[in-house]
């Protein structure tokens, strides 16, 4: 087992091209995107209608090197700065270290 | 039409179909009730009838050929549209609290337009026995826009459009290219086409099960509106006034100005129903590009969870009623 960094970035639909923009760029080899169903933030509960296509969250899964993970964070910061959004960051090992 | 004939038009109007499954919808959402519609069965809804909408205005703007009155009522349209945000903005700053980029973007949803308010309206005014153009569908594309714009403008950024740090043109594209829009265009432009035998061939599919579609579409948009409207208990009370009185204002200024410009009667109502109606799908999307820090529970709260079903219920007899009194 090989330790690496996972990042879980939970942005705005619309964000999605930027973020994927984002992981493109510092060199991530992969990602996965899952579609939120509903939830709670600071502007109270939400939940998908199928309307307000734009509103709906998104949560990008990537798994990179730390160095990676750091450019990552850099860009996705200076995004945040104006959208919402929300990033973690966790330690984890991985099989397949060439994955990565 | 006398007293009489408004009142039956309008209870006409509270026992249809739509507007009951609607009422249901607003019920089960307040009640908390367990009843829902798939998000991804709303999207295909949602996209059939603006394939609908647009296709049965194609092929009827084509039967008709071009009619001065379309040029006439789309530049009223995309005037009026660009003017609306203005003079919302200019009010919701004078009436509340909020700050300039909430009430700029909350202004631009009433600017622009509402496609399942024209939808009702215009099943209403057939049901009343009003007739319309079919050119009306092109009409409303071209007023969902420009409120975007006026926006941009009020709030100083018609350059740069977004935040920096995203692209503008995820704005662009999402104005212009969003899935609602190139449906209703595109459907538009293909009955335009195909014409009167494309019609022929489509009429199941766009003409009796557009009822159905339509009233399942607004059974789910009750449940969302009473989910939206959970949040007005942190609005001022002044904006939810403003979201009632507004429309109304909006509608009578669209019945006089088709009035003006000579519009027949059944184009004139629906074009007072558009004036009236508020966003809820183009300009929030817009607005998350364009305005991230404009509160959205304001502005959703206000267009979705109180125009829409005001527009609905009361708003479509009234307007009707209105421009009956115009064009008298």
């Amino acid at each position: 087992m090989v330790q690496k960094t996972r990042l879980d970035i939970m942005v705005e639909a619309h964000a999605l091209g930027v973020v994927e923009n984002i992981l493109e760029k510092a060199g991530a080899k992969g990602w996965t995107v899952f579609a939120g169903v509903q939830g709670s933030g600071s502007s109270g509960r939400w939940q998908n209608s199928g309307i307000n296509a734009a509103a709906e969250m998104r949560l990008i899964v990537v798994v990179v090197q730390p160095g990676i993970a750091q450019s990552i964070l850099s860009d996705i910061g200076n995004f945040f700065a104006a959208y919402p959004g929300i990033v973690t960051a966790a330690e984890v090992s991985v099989l397949r270290s060439e994955k990565f | 039409m006398d007293l009489m004939e408004n009142l039956q038009s309008a209870v006409a109007n509270l026992t249809s179909p739509a507007v009951l499954f609607f009422l249901m919808g607003m019920f089960a959402g307040a009640a908390r009730s367990e009843l829902s519609l798939p998000d991804q069965a709303a999207k295909t809804l949602s996209l059939y009838l603006m394939l609908a909408i647009g296709f049965k205005g194609g092929a009827a703007a084509s039967a008709a050929g071009m009619e001065p009155q379309f040029l006439l009522l789309g530049a009223i349209g995309l005037l009026l549209s660009f003017a609306i945000p203005f003079i919302a903005f200019a009010l919701l700053r004078c009436i509340s609290k909020l700050d300039r980029t909430t009430a700029a973007a909350t202004a631009a949803h009433y600017g622009s337009v509402s496609i399942v308010t024209f939808a009702a309206g215009g099943e209403y005014l057939s049901a009343m026995g009003v007739a319309f153009d079919g050119f009306m569908a092109a009409v409303l594309a071209l007023m969902e826009t420009p409120a975007i714009l006026a926006a941009l403008i009020i709030v100083g950024r018609s350059k740069e459009l977004t935040e920096p740090a995203h692209r503008k043109s995820d704005l662009v594209r999402e104005v212009f290219l969003n899935g609602a829009t190139v449906m209703l265009v595109g459907a538009f432009v293909v009955g335009a086409i195909s014409g009167p035998a494309g019609m022929a061939k489509l009429d199941v599919f766009v003409n009796p099960l557009f009822q159905g579609a339509l009233c399942l579409f607004l059974l789910d948009m009750g449940l969302v509106a009473a989910r939206q409207l959970r949040n007005a208990n942190q609005i001022e009370v002044r904006l939810l006034a403003f979201a009632l009185i507004f429309p109304l204002t909006a509608g009578i200024a669209g019945a006089l100005l088709a009035r003006v410009v000579g519009a027949d009667f059944g184009n004139g109502v629906l074009f007072a129903i558009l004036s009236a109606s508020a966003s809820y799908i183009a300009v929030p999307a817009a607005m998350r590009i364009s305005m991230p820090k404009a509160d959205a529970g304001v502005y959703l709260t206000l267009s979705l969870g109180v125009t829409f079903p005001f527009n609905l219920v009361i708003g479509i007899p009234t307007y009707l009623i209105i421009a009956t009194g115009i064009w008298s």
